[in-house]
């Protein structure tokens, strides 16, 4: 017979999660895509790679988007977190989600989480980027159904930019 | 994809990092965890104990010292890359780090752990080279030194720290009066890691050259210095000509094995290319704007 194996080390750690504060105690290495999933069930943030090249998990920590598999829960300990369920906290469609909506911008929609969080913080910090800044941005996220040219199309539109592309 | 278990320390002083890295032989530095966290989750690395320095006091430095700009272990890639001092003090730092990862990246990544974790395909190697970086190394015993760029990159994924010690910040020289900077890149798609790269710093007085600067990455398992083409520049006129005469001059052992996207053969033929186009953008900043 094997003995069990050794329980982990839990840490204690006190962040707030889409404006409501969190108290928990996490193992070290349970990464925030994680926590926030399955510990905290906000499964709108959503995990494709899980290391770091797709962008699904995209969350924005103290305003910036970052990778939620990229970072540890301990680590956020102090730290304010914002999930595509907290995008939006009146419940109406923000003029990003607006944009993915008015646009079609997604297909299957597993990334679409991810880009509105990366927009969110883009246009929080530069409310009128320019088109190679807003390319900039979603260079960091794959859409595996290649909807691509939607997706730009509603990243112009939040951004007040005309949403067809100039020719010439 | 989870990583395994390890022993999670958060120290707050240097002294009592260098304790907690003394903990296990297998104890590893968590900085912006942009390439460590990736090798985690994939068990390529399983460290026993991850030191996360993050919360070490001072270490976010950005800073201008003795004719250095000194970055420190922890300065997110994205604070640098927006510094107004390292945009104007230190123009290759800024070119070169526009090319690297995604903003969602560079929120996390920091400039010194991307040149601790010497991936032999990344940009900022190449431009700690040229400039003569130099890298503030604390032993375990807390003994600080001072290492060159051009003996801290030992091989692939392998850097001049000793086992235990801590890599506390990196230094560049302060760019003389008339010093155009060029960084030019050869990648598969946006933000991807180069395939080659070359990054290139021209000083130029009164129409001549008086430093050169030019290394390149993605050749080899180190970055390489273009010496031959720095001194073919060197005291010579600052012309589109000299810059290609120079550039033709760019030589190196390309191998294999460093790179399966991109055969050698390739490789060798595009580093006078890539090497141009790095100097001309140099040359290009040195110009009157119209």
């Amino acid at each position: 017979m094997t003995s069990a194996p050794p329980r982990p080390t839990l840490i204690p750690v006190s962040l707030t999660v889409n404006g409501l504060p969190v108290d928990a105690a996490v193992p070290g290495r349970l990464l925030l895509a994680d926590f926030l999933r399955d510990s905290l069930g906000l499964t709108g943030t959503h995990v494709g790679c899980g290391h770091g090249t797709c962008g699904s998990c995209t969350v924005l920590v103290d305003g910036e988007a970052v990778r939620s598999c990229l970072q540890f829960a301990v680590q956020l300990d102090g730290c304010a977190i914002t999930t595509v369920e907290g995008v939006s906290p009146d419940g109406q469609l923000t003029p990003v989600q607006q944009a993915f909506q008015d646009n079609h911008g997604m297909q299957c929609g597993y990334c679409t989480p991810g880009l509105v969080c990366s927009l969110t913080a883009l246009l929080a910090k530069d409310p009128s980027p320019t088109e190679e800044t807003i390319v900039d941005t979603l260079n960091g996220h794959l859409c595996r159904c290649t909807g691509y040219q939607n997706i730009l199309k509603a990243a112009r539109q939040a951004a007040g930019r005309p949403v067809e592309e100039a020719h010439g | 994809m989870k990583p395994a278990a390890f022993e999670y320390r958060r120290p707050t002083t240097i002294a009592a990092a260098l304790d907690d890295l003394a903990l296990d032989a297998g104890a590893r530095v968590l900085a912006g965890g942009q390439s460590l966290v990736p090798l985690l989750n994939l068990r390529l690395a399983t460290p026993s104990v991850l030191v996360d320095i993050n919360r070490v006091a001072g270490l976010d430095e950005i800073a201008e010292r003795d004719g250095r700009v000194h970055i420190g272990a922890t300065a997110r890639q994205a604070v640098v890359l927006s510094s107004d001092l390292v945009r104007t003090r230190v123009p290759l730092v800024a070119a070169a780090l526009a090319r690297v990862a995604h903003p969602q990246v560079r929120a996390r990544g920091t400039v010194v752990g991307n040149l601790c974790h010497h991936d032999p395909a990344s940009e900022m190697p190449a431009v700690a080279l040229a400039l003569d970086a130099e890298f503030a190394v604390v032993a375990p015993d807390g003994s600080p030194s001072s290492v060159p760029a051009a003996d801290f990159f030992l091989d692939s994924f392998a850097v001049a720290v000793p086992a235990g010690g801590l890599v506390t910040g990196v230094s560049f020289p302060v760019a003389p009066p008339g010093t155009g900077a060029g960084f030019y890149e050869i990648a598969r798609k946006a933000k991807d890691f180069a395939l080659i790269a070359a990054a290139a710093q021209l000083t130029v007085a009164a129409g001549t050259v008086t430093e050169a600067r030019v290394a390149v990455t993605g050749l080899g398992h180190r970055p390489l210095r273009m010496t031959a083409a720095e001194q073919s520049l060197t005291g010579g006129p600052s012309t589109a000509e000299a810059v290609r005469d120079a550039a033709r001059l760019a030589r190196g052992e390309v191998l294999a094995a460093v790179n399966t996207r991109s055969p050698a053969a390739y490789r060798s033929r595009v580093l006078p290319v890539v090497v141009c186009r790095a100097l001309t953008s140099a040359l290009a900043q040195l110009e009157p704007t119209p």
